[in-house]
């Protein structure tokens, strides 16, 4: 989040990636698990910075080429860390000939890991923005950027659930899904899910309202301590056409409390807490990026 | 009364609330972020496999964004 607000938001950063790199971005989760060539690359690069083992995380920045030799690597962010290291490295890459050939990595996949959007599933962005709290007071411009900061996350709507969302019906699978994936605080990081027995109450369903589909909902969740909680009324409109999911913009509106492991740093108390849902462009490859809770992606399509 | 009056009635009072066009129009603004974002505008790829053979086909490095969480979705 941070760096999406600070370091890629600087204009000349942003513009030498561009045109003199071939910028990636990968969930760290995934490619320092997965078993194939691609996940072995993956490796024989990170590991290479000082410091990195195995045994922990490999997130960062890093500059390497194409065949493999890692240039820098670390993970300070911020613009003013970020930007005099590309610059000098970049003048470095200049003074040398570029690896001209490398072997393709297309091997098998670790299938085990392969999170492609289901056949006939929709892709929704989900937007998650603390509206209202009672922040400490701060002068910092790293604290109120995390104030103000946004969490992204997709939903991913299953084929039958597109058809039951024709039919008038919002399937218990995807209310469900909706619910303890997506009405989480990730304004700071990964947030943590809610489990099946935090819900206490589920309620989603569409009424017709002047020649337009209208979702309406409530959604009660706590967590078995007490030390989490969220209450949201959601507010939408579905449209279908030909059998394809053409509109869902939908908002949850509620009350939150609490934080998870990687997301300290909550408001004190209860905050209001938004989340929009729209579909995503086809054509943006963000769109691609599965779920943050289809990690394990039975539980995530399953909804128990 | 229409039964989707009525419906929309009964959903109203059990959710406590309801929001006009226009209020759920602006919440659904204010909430989603502005898509003309400056790091929007870097054609990130997510297939590493693919960029590598794309960098040693352009002559340049890779610039890694790794993170727990993918950096494009939920981080």
């Amino acid at each position: 989040m941070l760096d999406r607000a600070s370091t890629f938001a600087d204009e000349e950063l942003t513009g030498i990636l561009r045109d003199e790199f071939v910028p990636v971005a990968l969930d760290v989760w995934y490619e320092q698990r997965r078993q194939d060539e691609v996940g072995e690359f993956y490796r024989s690069v990170v590991f290479q910075r000082e410091g990195t083992t195995p045994e922990r995380t490999t997130q960062g920045l890093y500059i390497f080429t194409a065949d493999g030799e890692l240039r820098r690597g670390w993970n300070n962010r911020g613009v003013n860390a970020v930007k005099p290291r590309v610059l000098e490295e970049l003048r470095r890459l200049r003074e040398e000939e570029p690896a001209v050939d490398v072997p393709a990595l297309d091997g098998p996949v670790d299938a085990r890991l392969d999170r492609t959007v289901p056949e006939g599933s929709a892709v929704v962005d989900v937007y998650t923005r603390i509206l209202d709290a009672d922040w400490p007071a701060t002068e910092d411009t790293l604290d109120r950027t995390f104030q103000r900061a946004v969490g992204r996350d997709h939903l991913w709507i299953l084929r039958d659930e597109i058809d039951a969302l024709a039919r008038g019906t919002v399937p218990s699978t995807l209310a469900r899904r909706l619910a303890r994936f997506h009405l989480v605080d990730g304004t700071r990081g990964e947030p943590p899910m809610w489990w099946r027995d935090h819900l206490e109450v589920c309620s989603i369903s569409l009424v017709e309202e002047n020649g337009a589909s209208r979702l309406r909902g409530r959604v009660v969740a706590r967590t078995g301590d007490d030390t989490r909680a969220g209450s949201f009324d959601l507010f939408g409109v579905i449209e279908i056409e030909d059998g394809v999911l053409a509109r869902f913009d939908v908002v949850a509106l509620g009350t939150f409390r609490g934080e998870g492991r990687w997301t300290g740093g909550a408001p004190p108390g209860e905050f209001t807490l938004g989340v929009a849902f729209r579909l995503s462009d086809p054509d943006d490859v963000a769109a691609r990026v599965p779920p943050q809770a289809a990690r394990d992606l039975d539980e995530y399509l399953s909804a128990p | 009364m229409t039964i989707a009056a009525l419906a929309v009635g009964l959903v109203t009072l059990v959710t406590g609330t309801d929001l006009g066009e226009a209020r759920f129009l602006e919440l659904h603004a204010e909430i989603a972020p502005d898509e003309e974002e400056t790091w929007r505008t870097i054609p990130w790829r997510t297939d590493l496999g693919a960029a590598r053979v794309e960098a040693a086909r352009l002559g340049r490095p890779l610039f890694l964004w790794a993170m727990n969480g993918h950096p494009l979705g939920c981080t």
